[in-house]
């Protein structure tokens, strides 16, 4: 598994930010929210999600509104979205550095900007990617490199709870088996990503009375 | 989302300590915030803070065709982003004041100062050249982001590297990587610096001071924004606001800013410079992973600072009589007390530590140096000294 | 157990399993506050943060948050923006704007009705708070007194604070309060919207006290109010004679 690495409340007038790095890419993610909503994305029973990801270099183009919409869509299973009706949460993800695992930092990043903002959710998640390198060995977290080698690339979102998937997300062909072992790998690493939010928050917190 | 409301309460506090000189963040009114750059992995990839602002500039190549009418230059663009990120008001993918406002400031700085050698960029006259593109993202909206998005473009255009090419006889252009062949760096002629003065107009006095906090710039009458280089050239002025300002006022605002601006400007080189050494001699780059200073670091920093000052200070401390006098300016610039205190004027009070920084001294106090540089104005000036006092804040406000 | 202690338990996230509480089977009673959430039989954590009890077997998570969410009898510092019929509306930093009646004002009656300019401070009390329904404030209690509600003057200064801060200095006997007070007089009113509202007789006093609060968020709490001395000198605040 590759470095990670993570700090929160990094931006002083997000509600809840945090930086996450795994190996070379590292993303900054900011929340806002629950806040106010225009009228044309009010919904009376619940918050609306806005998730904006942009590159680190040039305009957001349509692969990056693809990964928005799974961001988005994992995020939105892990909040509890009836608890504030009529307003929204902002979620806008930076990449400062990119190395190939811009969906799994980001997702990683998001849960630790929600967890530093206090957003009521019903669990944590984390993702973790994986690559089938040509002699078909399964790589955890690669690098970029490593991926334009690869014959699939797959990325999964568990949850804190039973590590369930929350959302898989794959590129390239490989077979069921193959699958299930990367499943399985990634699971595991899933763990210690968990392991990671719990440190950083019991540090924010070092300050609290126990 | 919407903005918070300002407060009168909030807005009379800041003007209240302002007049007592005093700011919100404990600077002298000439101090600037501590800036701090670093440098991502790849080359071109910079982040600036200033305080708690924060920026993110990152450089990209690509070949493309030139301009017909310029077939030998290569080109430039500079795009600025306000995402919800800088706070929270901001909608993403939309445009607005401030955004046309800091895309102007780059503009006219960084294209427009032609500060950049576009020939350089040329490969092959008429058929292809380099387009370098700088994406400005604001990360974190803290006040002054036309000096730290400038800072962070420039830093970022002179750390940038551009692959080799070589061109074969039939005309085809090969692009190296960089492990075939050496980067080539971006040479930048002069380094242009931005630096943003604040005015705000308290009982019909101006009071002026740098590096405006977010909070100050919701509640300044207007700023003046010099663009310009350590070789003496103005690339860019912008005022706006409701504030008027005499032409001398002007001149002398900019006479500081150069001062200033040789400093930055070598701040920058160096810290480029240095890290595009340690590239070159190390095998690992570290980039943003492990160098980037969270808000919540740079906060306690401030507050050690604080408390480490009392320490030193405790016994130190004169007792006030008032607060009137409440301006200890110890920050302040070391050539402009220098100039405060050759001066003879009446109303400069006699400790050097207790002099309020207003526009009224610089005029007083660099009135020679100005009528030897810029003997055109002496007939214009008394009349400018007469018109100043109908300058009143009823008017303005 | 004495009722009043409030024990600090552990640090959980959300989905972390509290306890197994079968209301069929277990028969004394639990009560849970924000940040839990029971479902099949299991409370969870909803929000990060330190789990705490107190005497009376209430359960609840101290979150660290900046972001208001408007609660029921919490008092707040809003900023008036307009008048609108009968009533004011008031940010209070949540998602709604609150409103106030002009009648809901010690003394206020239909001819000698409460004035107030847009940007004007405001400390009141949340009358009506839930996620349904637009906030209401009052500036009275239910013997219709001020009790030190009301407008909030002018020359104060009034900035923000993170929520878990707030709630941690509205105790008037918080010792980074008293110590201060020990330093410089001053009058300090705080909302538990996090916005923090101080009077003192010179500007300096009040941009020190201001920075100072930062230290909470930053150290513990005994080593902040330690700090205060030098923190003041550092602004050049002189101290009051007596110390």
């Amino acid at each position: 598994m590759s470095q990670h690495l993570c700090e929160i409340g990094y931006l002083s007038r997000s509600d809840g930010s945090s930086l996450y790095c795994i190996g070379g890419t590292v993303v900054l993610a900011s929340v806002n929210g629950p806040g106010d909503v225009k009228a044309s994305n009010r919904h009376y029973n619940r918050t609306q999600l806005d998730v904006c990801y942009s590159p680190s270099t040039g305009q957001s183009m349509i692969g990056e509104r693809a990964l928005e919409s799974v961001i988005s869509k994992t995020i939105e299973q892990a909040i509890i979205v009836h608890l504030h009706p009529r307003t929204a949460i902002n979620v806008t993800l930076q990449e400062m550095q990119s190395d190939g695992l811009a969906l799994s930092t980001s997702i990683n990043a998001a849960c630790l900007a929600l967890l530093d903002a206090g957003v009521q959710m019903k669990s944590t998640f984390s993702a973790v990617t994986c690559c089938i390198a040509s002699s078909g060995a399964i790589i955890l977290e690669p690098t970029e490199a490593e991926i334009k080698e690869s014959s699939a690339v797959v990325t999964f979102v568990f949850d804190g709870l039973e590590y369930n998937v929350l959302s898989a997300y794959q590129d390239g062909s490989l077979d069921s088996d193959t699958f299930n072992l990367c499943l399985i790998k990634c699971q595991l690493a899933a763990k210690d990503i968990t392991a990671i939010f719990r440190k950083t928050i019991e540090d924010k917190h070092k300050f609290d009375k126990s | 989302m919407r903005e918070t409301p300002l407060s009168t309460c909030e807005r009379a506090a800041v003007l209240a300590a302002i007049s007592r000189g005093v700011r919100l963040d404990n600077r002298g009114f000439l101090e600037v915030r501590d800036i701090n750059l670093s440098f991502g992995k790849e080359y071109g990839s910079c982040t600036v803070t200033l305080g708690e602002t924060r920026v993110l500039a990152q450089v990209t190549c690509e070949v493309v065709e030139p301009r017909p009418s310029r077939p030998n230059e290569g080109k430039l663009s500079i795009s600025v982003r306000l995402s919800p990120m800088a706070a929270p008001h901001f909608e993403s993918g939309r445009g607005n004041e401030l955004m046309d406002e800091l895309q102007m400031i780059l503009d006219r700085n960084i294209k427009e100062s032609r500060c950049l050698d576009l020939e350089a960029l040329c490969i092959m006259a008429e058929e292809s050249v380099w387009q370098l593109r700088v994406d400005v993202t604001v990360l974190n909206h803290a006040g002054n982001l036309g000096d730290a998005c400038n800072l962070a473009a420039v830093a970022a255009l002179r750390h940038f590297h551009r692959p080799d090419v070589s061109v074969e006889e039939d005309g085809r252009v090969t692009i190296h990587t960089f492990e075939e062949s050496e980067p080539i760096a971006t040479y930048m002629k002069k380094v242009p610096v931005c630096l943003t003065y604040a005015f705000f107009i308290i009982d019909e006095n101006i009071h002026m001071l740098m590096d405006p906090s977010e909070k100050e710039e919701r509640v300044m009458s207007g700023k003046l924004v010099v663009g310009l280089n350590p070789h003496g050239e103005i690339t860019s002025l912008i005022f706006p606001g409701r504030v008027l300002l005499s032409k001398k006022d002007i001149m002398n605002c900019i006479k500081s800013a150069f001062k200033k601006a040789k400093f930055s400007a070598e701040m920058i080189q160096n810290l480029v410079d240095e890290d595009i050494v340690k590239r070159k001699s190390s095998v690992k780059v570290d980039g943003f992973a492990k160098n980037l200073i969270s808000d919540t670091v740079y906060a306690s920093h401030m507050v050690k600072k604080t408390i480490d000052k009392g320490q030193n200070f405790k016994f130190q401390v004169p007792r006030e009589s008032d607060e009137e006098n409440g301006s200890l300016n110890d920050e302040m610039d070391e050539d402009i007390n220098d100039e405060e205190s050759g001066d003879d004027n009446s109303d400069a009070k006699p400790n050097k530590s207790d002099i309020l920084w207003r526009i009224q001294s610089i005029r007083q106090a660099s009135t020679k140096d100005d009528d030897a540089t810029h003997s055109m104005e002496t007939d214009g000036e008394s009349e400018e000294e007469e018109k100043k006092p109908k300058l009143t804040a009823q008017d303005l406000i | 157990m004495d009722s009043d202690i409030t024990e600090s338990l552990y640090i959980v996230l959300p989905g972390d399993q509290v306890l197994r509480f079968n209301p069929e089977e277990n028969r004394d009673r639990i009560f849970i506050g924000p940040g839990l959430r029971w479902q099949d039989n299991v409370v969870r954590a909803t929000k990060p943060g330190m789990l705490k009890k107190n005497g009376k077997n209430l359960y609840f998570v101290d979150t660290h948050q900046k972001r208001y969410i408007p609660q029921k009898r919490e008092f707040v510092i809003g900023i008036v923006l307009k008048k609108k019929g009968d009533n004011y509306v008031i940010d209070i930093g949540g998602s709604e704007y609150a409103t106030i009646s002009y009648l809901s004002f010690e003394n206020a009656s239909k001819k000698t009705r409460k004035e107030m300019k847009p940007g004007d401070l405001i400390y009141g009390q949340l009358l009506v708070a839930n996620k349904d329904m637009e906030p209401e404030l009052v500036c009275i209690d239910v013997y219709n007194r001020a009790v030190g509600m009301g407008t909030l003057p002018g020359d104060g200064i009034m900035f923000t604070i993170p929520l878990h801060i707030a709630r941690m200095v509205v105790d008037p006997q918080n010792p980074f309060l008293l110590m201060m007070g020990k330093q410089i007089n001053y009058t300090v009113v705080v909302g538990f919207n996090g916005r923090v509202w101080i009077k003192a007789r010179t500007q300096r006093e009040k941009v020190a006290i201001m920075n100072a609060f930062t230290m909470l968020e930053l150290m513990p709490l005994e080593e902040a109010v330690d700090s205060i001395p030098m923190f003041f000198s550092g602004f050049s605040v002189h101290l009051r004679e007596d110390m």
